[in-house]
C-alpha cells in the first residue's frame, strides 16, 4: 500500500508538471506530456536498479491482476467511484473548455481548474488500473476503451458510458483468454483491448468508404 | 442606470504597437451599435478586453453585467462529440453553476433559443455536421441561452444565407427591444446604417455615433484606408449633400 500511495504522490506531481509546463506557450502540450513522462520513466529505472529498490518495485512495473487481494479491489471501486463523481460534476465544464478552449472563459469556465482536474482524475485512473495491469499495460486499458467508444460516434457522455462498459468487457474477454489459452492475464486483457479497436476501426473504414472502393 | 457599458479613453494591445486607441463609446438599454473597420481594425481586439482576456493599456471600462458572446470564426473542434443542443446549453455556464445538473427548464430555453436561429429541427444533429452558416446560428442561440444584459457578436453574418440573415437581424431587433445592448463587428456598411450607433475603428478610433453622422465619405475613408473606399453600400441619403 505504501508503494501505491507513493506511486499515486508520483503520478499527481507528474500532471501537476504537465499541466504547468504545458501552459508555457514554447512548449506544447503533447511536448509536455513527452518531456515529464521520460524524465520520470528514466528515474524510475535507475532507481529500480538500484540495490535499495523496494520490493514489489517489478509488480508496480507489469501488474498482478490474479493476485489482487480484496482489499485492492474495495480501494480501486471506492476511487472508480470517486472518479465517476467528479467527472459528473466536472460535466458542463469538460464539455466547455474541450469545444473551444479560447471561448471557454468568456462562456464562465475556467480552464485551468478543468485541465488539473482533469490530469488529476487520469492519475487516480492509473493508479487503479495499475495494480492490475502495471505501468506499462495500463495504457492499453485507459486509452483503449475510449478509442473504440470515440470512433463508434454518439454524445461526449454515450460515449463515456460505452468506453467504460467496453473496459469492463475487455477486462473479463481477456480473463477468459488467459485461463484458456493459458497466457498471462494482464498482458490478455490489453490484447483484447487492442483487437478490438483494430476490428472496430476496420469495421468503420469499411463502414465508410462507398462501394466498389472498399 | 441605462448605460450597460462605458468605455473611456481605452487602449489595447498585443505586446507591440498597440492594436487598438482612443476608443471612447457607451452602449445603452436597446440599443445597437454596429462596429465597422478593416481586418485587424481591432474590432475582435475590443469584445477580448471588453471580455476580460485582454488586459487594457490604458482607460477605463464600467460594464452593468456579463456578455453573450458570439466569437468570429468559430475555432471550435468539428470532431467534437456534441450535438446543436449540447453547444446552446453550454451558454448555461454563465448563468448556472457548473456543478449543478442542467435543468428541464434549461433545456426548453436552449431548445427556445435554437428555434429563435431557425434551428428547431436540428437540435440533435451533431454539431459537426452542420453547415457552416448553421454552426454559426448555433454558436448565436449559445449567446442567447446566456441571457445577458449584453451581447458581443463578432461578425455572426459571416457565412450565413440571406434568409437566415434577416431572420438574425430581426432577431437582433427583438433583443435590443426587449432592453439588451448589442455590440455587432461587421463589414456591411449597408446594414450598419440601420443601427442605432456605429464604431469605427481603423488602430483607433476613428468615429463614433449615429450613423447618419459617421458613414460620410471623409470618415469611411479613414476607417478603411482612402484606396479600398467603396461607397455603393452606402444609401445616398447618407452622404453629406456637397458630395452630389
Ligand atoms: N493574439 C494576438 N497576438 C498578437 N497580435 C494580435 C493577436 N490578435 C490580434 N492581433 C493583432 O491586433 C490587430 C487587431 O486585430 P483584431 O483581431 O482585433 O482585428 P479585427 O478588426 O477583428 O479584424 P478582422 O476583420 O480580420 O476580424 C491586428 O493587427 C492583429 O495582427
Ligand atoms: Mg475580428
Amino acid at each position: 500500500m505504501p508503494l501505491l500511495l507513493g506511486g499515486a504522490v508520483g503520478v499527481l506531481g507528474a500532471a501537476t508538471a504537465v499541466a504547468l509546463a504545458g501552459r508555457a506557450p514554447e512548449i506544447g502540450r503533447d511536448t509536455a506530456v513527452g518531456i515529464v513522462i521520460t524524465t520520470l520513466f528514466g528515474l524510475g529505472v535507475l532507481l529500480a536498479l538500484s540495490q535499495a529498490a523496494p520490493p514489489g518495485l517489478g509488480q508496480l512495473l507489469f501488474g498482478d491482476l490474479l493476485g489482487v487481494s480484496r482489499k485492492d479491489v474495495i480501494v480501486s471501486a471506492t476511487l472508480a467511484g470517486l472518479v465517476v463523481g467528479a467527472l459528473a460534476l466536472l460535466h458542463r465544464q469538460l464539455l466547455v473548455v474541450g469545444f473551444d478552449r479560447s471561448t471557454s472563459r468568456a462562456l464562465g469556465a475556467h480552464p485551468l481548474l478543468v485541465d488539473l482536474a482533469l490530469l488529476g482524475l487520469v492519475a487516480v485512473t492509473v493508479v487503479i488500473g495499475v495494480q492490475a495491469l502495471g505501468n506499462l499495460l495500463v495504457i492499453a486499458i485507459v486509452i483503449g476503451p475510449a478509442a473504440i467508444a470515440a470512433l463508434l460516434g454518439g454524445r461526449l457522455a454515450t460515449m463515456m458510458a460505452a468506453a467504460a462498459a467496453i473496459a469492463i468487457g475487455c477486462a473479463l474477454a481477456g480473463l477468459y483468454l488467459s485461463y484458456y489459452a493459458n497466457t498471462a492475464a494482464g498482458a490478455s486483457v490489453a490484447a483484447v483491448t487492442v483487437g478490438l479497436y483494430l476490428l472496430v476501426r476496420l469495421g468503420a473504414s469499411i463502414r465508410r468508404s462507398p462501394p466498389g472502393l472498399a | 442606470m441605462t448605460e450597460l457599458i462605458a468605455v473611456e479613453d481605452l487602449a489595447a494591445g498585443y505586446g507591440g504597437p498597440s492594436a487598438l486607441e482612443d476608443v471612447t463609446f457607451a452602449l445603452r438599454r436597446g440599443e445597437r451599435i454596429g462596429v465597422l473597420g478593416p481586418n485587424g481594425g481591432g474590432k475582435s481586439t475590443l469584445f477580448r478586453v471588453l471580455l476580460g482576456e485582454l488586459q487594457p493599456l490604458r482607460g477605463r471600462i464600467r460594464s452593468a453585467g456579463g456578455f453573450g458572446y458570439v466569437p468570429q470564426t468559430e475555432r471550435s473542434r468539428l470532431d467534437y462529440p456534441v450535438t446543436a443542443l449540447d453547444v446552446a446549453l453550454m451558454g448555461t455556464l454563465s448563468r448556472v453553476p457548473w456543478w449543478q445538473p442542467i435543468a428541464r427548464a434549461e433545456r426548453e430555453r436552449a431548445l427556445a433559443a435554437l428555434e429563435r436561429v431557425g434551428l428547431a429541427d436540428r437540435a440533435r444533429k451533431q454539431f459537426g455536421e452542420l453547415s457552416g452558416g448553421q454552426r454559426q446560428r448555433v454558436l448565436v442561440a449559445r449567446a442567447l441561452v446566456q441571457d445577458q444584459p449584453v451581447l458581443l457578436l463578432d461578425e455572426p453574418f459571416t457565412g450565413v444565407d440571406e434568409p437566415s440573415a434577416q431572420l438574425l437581424e430581426l432577431l437582433l431587433d427583438d433583443l435590443a427591444a426587449d432592453g439588451r445592448g448589442i455590440l455587432i463587428a461587421t463589414h456591411d456598411v449597408e446594414q450598419v446604417a440601420r443601427w442605432d450607433e456605429v464604431l469605427c475603428l481603423n488602430r483607433r478610433q476613428v468615429a463614433f455615433g449615429p450613423p447618419e453622422e459617421t458613414l460620410t465619405p471623409a470618415v469611411l475613408a479613414e476607417t478603411y484606408g482612402a484606396e479600398i473606399v467603396r461607397l455603393e453600400g452606402v444609401p445616398a441619403a447618407l452622404l453629406p449633400p456637397h458630395h452630389h
